[in-house]
């Protein structure tokens, strides 16, 4: 039987209605088989809890692991507004789940939660390949939340995922564990077997404008750029006032304009922050830790760079599987990837397949910032990390 | 003096070197103002690029917006022209809906007709005790009757005072800004659709008041179409329990009629023998008297017998058509179907009417253009026919005129026609002409003899045989009577 993977997509206009159907059409493409885990990705637009029991309705009792986003991908393609059910069955791969809850309280802690419960649970003897985790975008610090899972696993192992995301981008997003629909958490599952793994992960947003200094920060807040309230920054490249950006919302300017943090490899690559909020003081909350006295600069991207940045990522995860055969592919892009290409999203996973292999299943969905392994050639060379902005894509090979 | 030359020579050169460095750093601080105000000009051409990079990514995203809506409407109007129930038109404006098409909170309410009052149809993004309160206080207000006088999609927002401080509406439905807009059915308002958005979500502007428009037009519609066919359905289930009611009233008459037939049928053949008994002695005793073997017969008697004799054979004529035609009615008598020649029938018939073609000077024609000469058929029933509709041919036709019989094969049948130059029937009396005891109303027919039953049997034998029998007239030119018999 080898491995085998199921993919469903559903737009039906109805929560329980697309959860059934997408369940159906990739329990089919399993050709029955017992399935191992179920991985599901569900557009806020459908009520969370309908849709899983659309999807519990024909497969009952495997795990799941999943998250909500605007959009999923898939070998069909890029679907915005859709349930997608991807099923893995397999007699070589094996799949241990595990939650964190209250990542707001203690980002790191829930992290850190989520890896015990899953490691906690894991078979000896069973080598252990790789955590694919999926954490509330709209709440904690992501990267506080990779540190936590570090912790149990060490820095090196990869950690793939990202973060879950809602159409109205700043509202609260979802995680799924088993029947569970939890906010505020983080869910993930230790992938083991014996396989081999390829990441590639690749942003393309480019610093515009002259460099600014964080002279004051702490943690995943910036409180001052230039000696001056981090805000200015945005009010004086748009043009906004402070309640502007206040009401209309930092975040919505922040997912096409982050910040770039520092150059970290030879490729141009940035690691980027996304500002989630903005506090009376003129503070930006970022949705990741970031340091003071770092060099920053507002980002900018476009469709070309976006396209050429999948395939970088492609060729990258490629390097690592020699003479092996891939058999299933994850891939997660950020949402500002999605709303810059808009309707040539499509293009994006084309590029992947035609890099990668045009049979080969790709499951994954649009993110909150991506885990993955974004510096290969820098100092930090093989540490997973978390960023926003790019598309990390992780082959599974045999 | 050595010290001081040295001396001088040093501050010379120090001097020297103080010039050289304040001469470095002026240029050096003026190259890098001129790095800074290079770095400046960048970063406002940044500014420059940011902007436009803004504006067209929100052009773009008012598109996207706008297609995707009217994307999501075009999903919708195809599914409500699949739906005639009201219920699964409310159910399809379901959060899924709301969510793509762009709003995230949206209320459709319709006015209740017995009542008068605003009832809650559809909701997303509402709690059941939310849409409680709303729909109370929407009552309250008679927020409907305002809106139900404008014609356009409504927006409302925290800068329209005016409607917003008369209601309070925006913080009632929890949101920053909606749109709202009547739903017209036949003309007539009969709800509202409330469409908006929270802080969260995009601001609802003037673009979107052509989605709320498609959208209150599709349900309007739906509502209708609905209404209309539930009317339909309603009547045509009505016409439907009519009609089987007639028909059902109709087949009790038709089983009466068929028994009234019947006993009619039973009367006249009960009568008929009744009557051909006592007739069969009065037509004996008279034979007896004309003889003389009872005593000598005057002239004038024998005359009287004559006549009696005479009478009595169309009266036996008569009773045993009418035997004949309730035999048939009834089934009693068996058409014997054996192969018969069509050109002896004809020549058979033609035999007993040539005195009396004869005798009146008629042209009689014989026009017999078949391959097939046998058909099957009762010999005897068949030559009743002919005999029947030539000597109604010949009885009405003037002297000198015309009478021609055309025989020719039409598909699977033999088709007969009898044609005169005779005097014709009256328009009115068509209708009427296979009627028993019917004769037309004109005075040559009421000279020429007869019962009104011929033709009436000439049509039950024709039906009997399966064939089918017409005619066409003209008054005063003629008639032409066709009938038609199975080849096989």
């Amino acid at each position: 039987m080898a491995t085998l993977i199921g993919t469903g997509i559903s737009t039906k206009l109805d929560s329980f209605a697309a959860g059934k159907e997408a369940a159906l059409s990739a329990y089919y493409q399993i050709e029955k088989n017992y399935p191992d885990i179920l991985i599901i990705f569900i557009s806020t637009i459908y009520n969370q809890h309908e849709a899983i029991k659309g999807v519990r309705s024909i497969i009952r009792d495997t795990p799941i692991i999943g998250c909500s986003s605007i959009g999923s991908i898939s070998s069909y393609g890029s679907h915005q507004d859709s349930v997608a059910v991807f099923i893995i069955s397999s007699d070589s791969i094996s799949f241990f789940c595990g939650i964190g809850d209250k990542i707001s309280a203690n980002s790191r802690l829930a992290g850190s939660k989520a890896a015990i419960k899953a490691f906690g649970s894991i078979k000896k003897n069973i080598p252990k390949q790789a955590y694919m985790m999926f954490s509330d975008s709209a709440s904690g610090n992501s990267a506080d939340i990779l540190r936590g899972a570090q912790e149990i696993l060490g820095t090196c192992f990869p950690i793939i995922g990202g973060g879950a995301s809602n159409k109205s981008y700043s509202a609260k997003t979802y995680q799924y564990a088993d029947n569970e629909v939890y906010t505020d958490s983080v869910t993930g599952a230790i992938i083991s077997g014996t396989m081999v793994l390829g990441v590639g992960q690749s942003s393309s947003w480019q610093p515009i404008g002259k460099p600014h200094k964080i002279t004051k920060a702490k943690f995943n807040v910036i409180k001052e750029i230039d000696k001056r309230p981090a805000v200015k920054m945005y009010e004086e490249y748009f043009e906004r006032s402070f309640e502007e950006l206040k009401n209309d919302g930092i975040f919505k300017l922040g997912i096409n304009y982050p910040l770039g943090v520092r150059q970290i490899d030879k490729n141009r690559e940035y690691l980027t922050r996304v500002p989630l909020t903005l506090e009376y003081n003129g503070s930006l909350v970022l949705n990741a830790d970031i340091r003071e006295e770092e060099d920053i600069s507002l980002m900018i991207s476009d469709k070309e760079l976006i396209l050429e940045s999948a395939k970088n990522a492609a060729e990258k995860a490629l390097k690592y599987i020699k003479n092996t055969k891939i058999k299933f592919a994850t891939m997660f892009s950020d949402i500002s990837r999605l709303l810059l290409l808009r309707n040539d999203a499509y293009k994006e996973v084309d590029i992947v397949k035609e890099t990668i292999g045009r049979e080969i299943p790709i499951l994954g969905c649009y993110t909150l910032g991506e885990y993955g392994l974004l510096n290969a050639a820098a100092e930090s060379a093989g540490q997973y990390c978390f960023n926003n902005h790019s598309v990390s894509i992780t082959l599974f090979s045999e | 003096m050595y010290y001081m030359v040295v001396f001088a020579s040093v501050a010379g050169v120090l001097f020297m070197l103080y010039h050289l460095e304040l001469t470095r750093r002026i240029k050096s601080e003026r190259s890098n103002k001129k790095l800074q105000d290079i770095v400046d000009q960048l970063d406002d051409q940044a500014k420059i690029i940011i902007k436009t990079d803004l504006a067209l990514n929100k052009v773009q995203e008012d598109l996207d917006r706008k297609i995707a809506g009217l994307c999501t409407l075009h999903e919708l109007s195809r599914k409500l022209s699949s739906t005639f129930n009201i219920e699964n038109i409310f159910g399809m404006i379901n959060q899924p809906f709301v969510l793509k098409l762009g709003f995230s909170k949206l209320l459709i309410t319709l006015k209740d007709d017995s009542t008068g009052l605003m009832a809650i149809k559809s909701s997303a993004g509402y709690s059941d005790a939310e849409i409680k309160t709303i729909e109370a206080e929407f009552n309250k207000i008679n927020f409907a009757s305002f809106l139900f006088k404008k014609e356009k999609p409504m927006l409302v927002n925290r800068l329209m005072e005016s409607i917003d401080r008369r209601w309070n509406l925006l913080d009632l439905l929890k949101i920053e800004s909606f749109l709202t807009a009547p739903i017209v059915a036949r003309e007539e308002p009969i709800g509202l659709i409330i469409a908006g958005n929270t802080s969260m979500y995009g601001k609802i502007g003037e673009n979107d008041t052509e989605l709320i428009s498609i959208l209150t037009g599709l349900i309007g519609t739906a509502i209708e179409s609905a209404k209309l066919y539930t009317e339909l359905f309603g009547s045509h289930r009505e016409l439907e329990r009519r009609v089987a009611e007639r028909t059902k009233e109709l087949e009790k008459l038709n089983e009466e009629l068929k028994n009234m037939n019947k006993m009619k049928s039973d009367f006249i053949s009960s009568v008929s023998h009744e009557l051909r008994t006592p007739l069969t002695s009065i037509k004996g005793y008279a034979s007896i008297l004309m003889t003389g073997k009872l005593g000598d017969v005057l002239p004038a008697q024998k005359e009287r017998l004559e006549k009696i004799d005479k009478h009595s054979n169309s009266l036996v004529h008569l009773i045993n058509n009418l035997l004949d035609i309730a035999r048939i009615e009834s089934g009693k008598i068996q058409m014997e179907m054996k192969d018969v020649s069509i050109k002896e029938m004809i020549d058979s018939t033609v035999d007993i009417i040539t005195p009396q073609v004869k005798e009146k000077n008629i042209s009689l024609k014989i026009n017999s253009k078949t391959k097939f000469d046998k058909i099957k058929a009762d010999h005897g029933q068949i030559e009743r026919i002919l005999l029947n509709l030539l000597s109604n041919a010949v009885k009405f036709t003037p002297e000198k005129g015309t009478v021609s019989v055309d025989v020719e094969e039409k598909d699977d049948v033999i088709q007969f026609s009898i044609e005169d130059t005779g005097i014709g029937i009256p328009p009115q009396d068509i209708p009427k002409v296979f009627q028993e005891f019917f004769r037309a109303d004109n005075a040559l027919d009421q000279k020429i003899k007869g019962s009104g039953l011929g033709l009436s049997l000439v049509k039950k034998i024709v039906e009997a045989h399966k064939g089918k029998i017409w005619f066409n007239s003209e008054l005063g030119k003629g008639s032409r009577f066709t009938f038609t018999l199975p080849k096989y």
